[in-house]
């Protein structure tokens, strides 16, 4: 996992880590993805406490109030570094992040388009949110069964690729499908429910 | 040599260090802590005062005792014009847009007034340490934009003042209770409820960090308004329906008196004359609450979005801490410990909490504190940063409650042919469309004339430990370069901040619906522009009765472009694409065709567009 060691830009001297064990200066932060930056093994099972370990000990040693009183060049580093530190900390610990930024790149999907979730489902989802708008009150149930099913969905697919089989191809369509289901489900929460017939209440209003 | 904290108040400013391990206040010659944030200029344009002199001039001819200048700081002359008749200031406006005052011959502006204080307040810390300090950290309101920082870091370099940081003023206050309060896995809300502003922050301290989880107020919210609600009914009381200016202060003047007053005793007196006539009139605590029960219940809003935006309910806030003058009238304590349902802390003086705070950090800043060896701060982005997109619409790149310093970029690419600039607006806030946020800066970034699609042009926004924003922008196949410090070009008030954020929330929902038919038709037009460039380019390539079917649909699809039928240029949009499919495939196929037989790949891109960089 470790880097191979490159030269300090100030005294030349090989540095393997943040700081340059010959000058104490802060190097540039490297190449990479999220998951080498806070030293971490690319892989989708991760304990948010993992996460949060690892950005912590970078941030101890990179975060710009340790290099107040120094030259331009090392805080403007200390910025890059906590900076990509602190978005990678978002990503990883976001699960549905995590899982897409392993299979795109990516953390998040473009927020129109995106991948095809299928006519089927698609349709499902508008009649879903067709009658979330009309305050009909079954929708919560249908979609917190349809959302447990794409997530264990998506759960499978992560442990399979993990687990060395598969590939992390149907992980955007899972994501895209899961946030249907939240408008869905939004939609439900916001419209007022139509109210029920009977006797008007007591307390009304008089002029 | 020491490092210091300023706090550099609306009504009034201190400076505070850490000595032999713990902050303290640093005093002027009679003992005093606060500073007045009033500078008096001459009618000749000289400065002639600061602080308790400058006040004690207010009402002196031959010139004008500045206060409450922090609320003109970085802002535009045009959007404060309200406020400075308000404090009777002769407001001009300089070569950038920006607030001056005009003091007899010269003119003056808010940030040079700012820098008075600071210097004053330096050299107390001078005096007080036998040394020059180092550095400072200054506070600012957690919900100043970006140019209100630039402004407060300005004021104190020209006060020739080394700025360490611009500190969060919550948060300040939540590090000065955090040293003796907070134990690891502790979150900690700030209350903070001043003169004119409300600020509400969560904080969560563990293994060493202190991490801001979010920020919310309102900056049109405190304790003056429970001065002019007492004002109005000793008004009313009096008889005076139509109080002028003069006699409305002498009011609210008295209403404060009587507020401070039931602050410690149960009932108070008032006597003042209104309008030639004298009132006499006894008031009770239970009166008053019931007063401002409206006023303090104003704050909840913020308090409720702070915690769902950290995604916490009042059950795991750990210690609730009180900062603002505003925050000794009992009733709005028994509202916070209601609202959090435990007593707050108030063993700080709410005047010098945010000073001590800043103290506290500079002293860590110092690297040699013997405070705690290993304590860091992280906060927030207040509000939302992003750019203007084509039809208007907002972006967000940087969104409102991420931790700083941060970094984000975004790729976009041109929708005209030949552009040979393309513009980027800068703004600030929750709305939708870019035009209800606030605009920090215009610029233009110059690229080689190319095919509508084919730029990508990568704009990069960087915030700064300060919350300081820098945004570059480069083509990314030319390598072209604009880079700006966001200066600030019109602005908003902060009432508008507030209300943009209020009207984020009540609007969202008609927002979303103006953004989804500008997107709609922005797609409509592209789907129109491409098929008339095929049809002009490859008609030989057209079958049968291609060509009628396609321009029966594009007129019918330019037709509802006009109208707000969003479902309908969707629905039309789609069709086109979908009958236009097979067409645009035999294109492609040429195309390659034709690179295989030796030209360049470059066009073989181009003909095929593009899209979304």
């Amino acid at each position: 996992m470790r880097p191979p060691a490159s030269p300090c830009w100030s005294c030349r001297e090989p540095v393997q880590g943040a700081i340059c064990p010959g000058c104490d200066k802060l190097q540039p932060p490297p190449a990479g993805d999220h998951f080498s930056l806070l030293g971490l093994e690319r892989r989708w099972s991760l304990e948010p406490k993992a996460v949060d370990l690892a950005w912590r000990k970078l941030a101890r040693t990179t975060h710009p109030d340790r290099f107040v009183g120094r030259r331009a060049v090392e805080r403007r580093m200390a910025q890059q570094w906590t900076a990509r530190a602190m978005d990678a900390r978002a990503v990883l610990k976001h699960p549905h992040r995590r899982a897409l930024y392993l299979a795109t790149g990516a953390p998040d999907l473009p927020e129109q388009g995106g991948p095809d979730v299928g006519a089927h489902f698609l349709e499902t989802a508008f009649e879903l949110q067709m009658d979330a708008r009309m305050g009909d009150d079954t929708v919560g149930e249908r979609v917190a069964e349809l959302e447990a099913a794409q997530e264990a969905a998506l759960q499978a697919t992560l442990a399979r690729w993990e687990a060395g089989g598969g590939t992390l191809d149907e992980v955007p369509v899972l994501i895209a499908r899961l946030r249907y289901l939240r408008t869905a489900r939004d939609l439900a929460r916001d419209v007022p429910r139509p109210t029920p017939p009977g006797p008007a209440p007591e307390t009304s209003p008089t002029a | 040599m020491a490092n210091i904290g300023i706090d550099l108040g609306t009504t009034h400013s201190l400076v505070a260090v850490v000595l032999s391990g713990s902050p303290r206040v640093l005093l002027d010659d009679h003992e005093r802590a606060l500073l007045p944030s009033a500078v008096r200029v001459g009618e000749d344009g000289v400065p002639q005062s600061v602080g308790f002199p400058a006040l004690a001039a207010a009402s002196d001819p031959g010139g004008t005792t500045f206060t409450s200048f922090k609320r003109f700081m970085g802002r535009g002359a045009a959007e404060v014009a309200d406020e400075a008749r308000l404090f009777r200031y002769d407001l001009v406006e300089d070569d950038l847009g920006m607030v001056r005052f005009r003091t007899g011959p010269r003119t003056i502006n808010p940030v040079e007034l700012s820098s008075f204080v600071l210097r004053l307040l330096h050299a107390r810390a001078e005096e007080c340490l036998f040394a020059r300090p180092e550095g400072a950290v200054i506070t600012v309101p957690a919900y100043f934009d970006d140019a209100q920082r630039q402004a407060t870091r300005d004021a104190a370099r020209l006060s020739g003042i080394h700025v360490l940081r611009l500190l969060n003023e919550p948060t300040a206050a939540a590090l000065a209770y955090g040293l003796h309060t907070a134990a690891d896995g502790q979150r900690v809300a700030v209350y903070d409820l001043g003169g004119g502003t409300f600020d509400i922050s969560i904080l969560e301290l563990s293994d060493g960090f202190f991490q801001v989880l979010s920020t919310a107020g309102d900056t049109r919210l405190g304790g003056d308004d429970f001065d002019q609600a007492l004002a109005r009914l000793l008004l009313d009381q009096a008889g005076v329906a139509d109080a002028d200016g003069r006699t409305f202060r002498t009011a609210v003047r008295a209403a404060e008196q009587a507020k401070r007053a039931l602050s410690d005793s149960d009932s108070t007196l008032i006597e003042v004359e209104l309008g030639g006539q004298k009132v006499e009139a006894g008031l009770d605590r239970a009166t008053f609450e019931r007063l401002i029960a409206p006023i303090i219940e104003r704050t909840r809003a913020s308090c409720v979005q702070a915690l769902a935006d950290a995604e916490l309910t009042p059950a795991d806030i750990d210690e609730v801490v009180l900062v603002g003058g505003s925050t000794r009238v009992p009733a709005v304590r028994a509202f916070v410990a209601d609202l959090f349902g435990r007593p707050p802390h108030s063993e700080l003086d709410p005047d010098q909490v945010v000073a001590l705070g800043a103290a506290i950090q500079a002293d860590l800043l110092s690297g040699r504190s013997e405070l705690t060896d290993d304590l860091l701060l992280v906060d927030v982005v207040p509000l939302s940063l992003g750019i203007e997109m084509m039809g208007g619409t907002t972006e967000r790149i940087i969104p409102r409650t991420s931790s700083i310093p941060a970094t984000a970029s975004q790729s976009f690419t041109t929708h005209v042919d030949d552009q040979t600039h393309v513009s980027v607006h800068v703004v600030q806030g929750e709305r939708e469309l870019a035009k209800d946020n606030r605009s920090l800066a215009h610029f233009k970034l110059g690229i080689p004339p190319m095919p509508a699609g084919m730029p990508r042009v990568k704009v990069e926004f960087s915030v700064d430990a300060d919350g300081i924003l820098t945004v570059t922008a480069h083509e990314e196949h030319t390598g072209a370069t604009a880079t700006v410090d966001v200066q600030p070009t019109y602005g908003l008030s902060d009432d508008e901040v507030e209300q943009m954020l209020d009207d984020a929330i009540d609007h969202a929902e008609e927002d979303i619906d103006e953004r989804l038919l500008i997107d709609a038709r922005i797609e409509g037009e592209q789907i129109l522009h491409s098929l008339r460039k095929a049809l002009a380019d490859d008609a030989d390539l057209l079958e049968s009765e291609e060509g009628d079917q396609f321009s029966t649909l594009a007129d019918e699809l330019e037709a509802a472009l006009a109208s707000t039928d969003r479902r309908r240029i969707q629905d039309l949009g789609e069709k086109l694409d979908q009958l236009t499919a097979p067409f645009a495939q035999r294109r492609i196929e040429r195309d390659l065709a034709r690179a295989i037989h030796g030209r360049m790949a470059d066009s073989v891109a181009d003909t095929l567009g593009l899209e979304e960089a």
